[in-house]
């Protein structure tokens, strides 16, 4: 069975900065793979270039067994959706209108959906839970509303692959389990392939099946959380001190807390004696 | 399959409404004017067709109608460009002026102005190639992986503008005392001369520029969402956004140079419409094109009439109209 | 055949062309235009108030059925439809006047109008006065346009006789002095060669201190004190009060002769920049200012 992503020493950069050095992994098909990692480290980027917004410096990234550059745009479109990071968006457009953009990679120049596309969408918003809310404006809902119109819009695309940049940040706890349980769901249903760039490393180990850790561009480790969560792999990628024990949920999911006191120094007091 | 019926029956409805708007201003338009005739009187002139001679038949067939028509041209380009502007930005309060378009048209026709060049093709010429050297000169600022950011081509376009009002500026201090007023009614915008084969010349340039922009409407939806999730959709964005300025520029800086600069069309038209009919480009563009014609229409009507001892350039009636109304709108939609 | 060919479309062009030739004439204007002027035209369009001036000067005025805005003089000229101002023409109002003459200045009318009215079949005939002389000689002309030779006899030789009077009067005074003279006050706007103003102002015994390639040149204050002009001129452009004030601006720097002696005046500027008959009042004013009449001296 063909992979999802095959990516064979990657670099990116511009100028004289590197920002990711000979990358090399593959991501298998239905795999939940996350990518973490420290600020900067990247992560971004990557799922940049793993979308075809932008293109390697050098190596090669291939989607279901085909070259990202021989890909129509709207052919990739079909295979695959983006879930950017939550931005606002300025023009007042319904929840229904933006959840059926989703439908353009499908439909002519002008967009004009059929009663199939219109019967998609509905479905894709009820998925979501968000039939209720067809006719309100995006900057009428909440945080965790928007994010699940923008995934009904990436469900609507129909795609094997579905990319997310960091879907749970700023939402409460009921809404990234929302998500992710959004998420779990189009996997195994749909068989759908979910890589998401997340901040979150308990809540990425509660789903993923694979991991990339990685640190200033590279690679610091991947494979299965309770492999690749290891005091020395967070130190190595983070800089900071961590307890790891086993999250009671289940065995084989590592719990990460970081451990206060490292930055409290008496040597570098807020106030002059 | 079916095509959509709510989005093509409102596209349309919208149509025929605006359409029948924009008939019933040009009627006014060429009904009224500064020298009078009872409503009967122009009725059996315009019966009687552009042939037949007389003061009457040429100031309604030759003076009022290409006027009108100019005007509606302008009014369409202008909302069109704004509306495109405002998609391209992300920004609804973005026009089409905004990225150096007018500058470099007005370098060029003040030129042409000024070493007395006819106005067509002369100054048209001159304004048309200095709008389209600006514009290369914004897109080429802006390049690359730049042109994907939200506020570079802002930006680029800024900065060129300010420089362009710099040499309008120096070109006004070097120019001879009568050619100046020239220029300032050219800057603040002057349909009075309109004739038919302007008109027929600058819908020639029009035509397919609008129709473009129609085809490209569905795109410009997608760039309001962030050219990430445009070109995740499937949208080739850095072509349609070229495609996008080239088309603007060409039809904006062929009207400045026939019309002169018009300002807040292109601002508020696009705003109104929007707020009227939802952001759906879609059904916006056919809008602005007979919306933002109609209302050009009634503005220039509005200057020929207003003035008892001769006109007033239409810019001043767009600004006068257009700034309160926009400062109303940006009010009510921040509250 | 050929006969038909004949009276079907050559007798009749030919027809056409005699009722023209008898009801036209074709002239050449001082633009070099071939203009179809009908032989006795009774509604006129003066599209410059310089115009309406020399129109009514003539004593044609009754013939005027259109002027410009800020035509004002002489006072009849006030009750006229105006089209516009000349730099700005209303094309409709002219149209409406339905006028069988229009008379336009090269320096001001924008030609993109007079093409209109060309191609509505409106007669315009365009002059361009360019110094005293031809002032003198566009009054002839237009009077050979509105069949008014014999009034126009009387003028010009009045108008020749009194420049000709100004002449001997200043030939009488060796020295001339240098002229300032101002016809802008923010930015200060001078006059440079070629200029009407410079000719009169070397016609009345004086130097243009600003005579120059520029035809109407910026100073700053500071070249202004370098050129220590000896007369400073103001038209009255933007009128009493700002002269008084603009006087006070240049009575601080007494490092100017003009200020050192007082000898800082005002002028109308209407007479001062219409081609009109009218001109030579100014000469002869400025002729006053520059060689003032001494006790001893002849009356003019």
């Amino acid at each position: 069975m063909r992979r999802a992503f095959d990516i064979q020493e990657v670099a990116y950069g511009y100028r004289n900065r590197t920002i990711l050095r000979d990358l090399s992994f593959g991501i298998k098909r239905g795999a939940f793979f996350t990518i973490i990692g420290p600020n900067g480290a990247g992560k971004t980027t990557l799922l940049r270039l793993l979308a075809g917004i932008d293109k390697p410096a050098s190596g090669t990234i291939e989607i279901l067994g085909k070259s990202v550059g021989d890909y129509r745009r709207k052919t990739l479109a079909r295979r695959m959706a983006l879930v950017p990071q939550l931005s606002q968006v300025d023009f007042p457009f319904t929840v229904r209108e933006v959840v059926q953009m989703g439908r353009t990679p499908h439909l002519g120049l002008l967009g004009l959906p059929s009663a199939q596309d219109r019967h998609i969408v509905a479905q894709a918003m009820r998925f979501t839970g968000i039939d209720h809310l067809p006719e309100r404006h995006l900057s009428q809902l909440s945080g965790g509303e928007c994010q699940r119109v923008f995934l009904a819009r990436a469900i609507c695309q129909a795609p094997d692959i579905i990319l997310l940049d960091e879907p749970t940040a700023a939402l409460d706890l009921a809404h990234q389990i929302r998500i992710m349980d959004l998420m779990e769901q189009l996997r195994k249903e749909r068989r759908m392939t979910v890589v998401m760039v997340s901040h979150d490393i308990n809540l990425a180990a509660l789903y993923a099946d694979t991991m990339l850790l990685l640190q200033e561009g590279q690679t610091v480790a991947i494979g299965p959380p309770a492999e690749i969560l290891t005091n020395t792999s967070i130190k190595a990628a983070y800089g900071c001190d961590v307890v790891i024990d086993v999250n009671p949920l289940g065995e084989d999911i590592p719990r990460v807390t970081p451990i206060p006191g490292k930055y409290l120094s008496a040597k570098k007091p807020l106030t002059n004696p | 399959m079916i095509a959509d019926r709510p989005i093509t029956h409102k596209i349309g409805l919208i149509c025929l409404l605006l359409l029948g708007g924009l008939i019933i201003a040009l009627f006014m338009a060429v009904a009224w004017g500064a020298t009078g005739g009872s409503l009967r009187a122009i009725w059996e002139t315009l019966q009687n067709g552009p042939g037949a001679g007389g003061a009457q038949q040429t100031i309604l067939w030759r003076i009022r109608l290409p006027r009108a028509l100019l005007a509606a041209e302008l009014g369409a380009t202008l909302s069109l460009g704004g509306l495109v502007f405002q998609a391209l930005l992300r920004n609804a309060l973005a026009e089409p002026y905004i990225l150096g378009i007018s500058g470099g048209a007005a370098v060029g026709a003040i030129l042409g102005i000024m070493l007395g060049l006819a106005r067509y093709p002369g100054v048209a010429g001159l304004a048309f190639a200095g709008s389209l050297t600006i514009m290369g000169l914004v897109l080429y600022l802006a390049s690359g992986r730049q042109l994907l950011r939200k506020d570079s081509l802002l930006l680029a376009g800024v900065m060129v503008n300010a420089f362009c009002s710099a040499v309008i500026l120096f070109l006004i201090s070097l120019s001879q005392d009568f050619r100046l007023h020239q220029i300032m009614f050219w800057l603040m915008g002057d349909l009075s001369l309109a004739d038919m084969g302007q008109v027929g010349r600058l819908a020639l340039i029009l035509a397919p520029c609008f129709f473009a922009l129609f085809l490209l409407s569905h795109a410009m939806n997608l760039l309001t969402m962030g050219t990430e999730t445009a070109q995740a959709l499937g949208l080739r964005v850095k072509t349609i956004m070229v495609l996008l300025l080239m088309v603007t520029s060409l039809m904006i800086s062929a009207s400045v140079a026939h019309c002169g600069l018009v300002g807040f069309v292109g601002l508020v038209m696009p705003h109104v419409l929007r707020l009227v009919l939802g952001p759906d480009h879609r059904v916006l563009v056919p809008a602005c094109l007979f919306g933002g014609g109609a209302y050009l229409v009634l503005c220039d009507l509005t200057a020929r009439v207003i003035s008892r001892q001769g006109e007033m350039p239409v810019g001043v009636v767009t600004a006068m109209i257009g700034a309160p109304v926009f400062i109303y709108l940006l009010r009510r939609t921040r509250n | 055949m050929r006969f038909v060919v004949f009276a079907r479309y050559v007798f009749p062009v030919l027809l056409l062309l005699f009722h023209l030739e008898r009801s036209h004439a074709a002239m050449v204007d001082q633009l070099g235009r071939q203009v179809a002027i009908p032989s006795h035209p009774q509604r006129v369009v003066a599209l410059a108030p310089s115009i309406t001036e020399v129109i009514f000067a003539l004593d044609r005025g009754a013939r005027l059925v259109g002027v410009t805005r800020y035509s004002d003089y002489p006072p009849a000229a006030q009750s006229l439809p105006q089209v516009g101002s000349y730099i700005h023409l209303d094309l409709e109002r002219i149209v409406a006047l339905a006028p069988d003459l229009c008379i336009a200045v090269k320096d001001g009318n924008p030609k993109a109008v007079v093409d209109r009215l060309d191609a509505f079949g409106i007669p315009v005939y365009a002059v361009n006065p360019m110094g005293l002389e031809s002032v003198v000689d566009t009054i002839t002309e237009i009077a050979v346009l509105l069949n008014a030779q014999p009034e126009a006899g009387v003028l010009v030789a009045d108008l020749r006789r009194r420049i000709q009077a100004v002449r001997d009067k200043v030939a009488a005074r060796p020295q001339r002095p240098k002229v300032f003279f101002q016809i802008g006050i923010a930015p200060i706007v001078a006059v440079g060669a070629h200029t009407l103003i410079d000719e009169l102002i070397v016609t009345a015994g004086g130097i243009n201190a600003t005579a120059g390639p520029v035809p109407y040149p910026r100073f700053s204050r500071e070249q202004v004190i370098a050129l220590a002009p000896d007369i400073i001129i103001i038209t009255s452009m933007a009128r009493g009060a700002a002269f008084e004030s603009v006087k006070k601006e240049w009575e601080q720097w007494p490092d100017i002769p003009a200020v050192r002696h007082n000898r800082i005046y005002l002028v109308d500027s209407d007479i001062f920049d219409r081609a009109s008959p009218r001109l030579v009042e100014a000469l002869e004013r400025l002729a006053g200012l520059i060689h003032p009449q001494r006790p001893g001296d002849n009356p003019p």
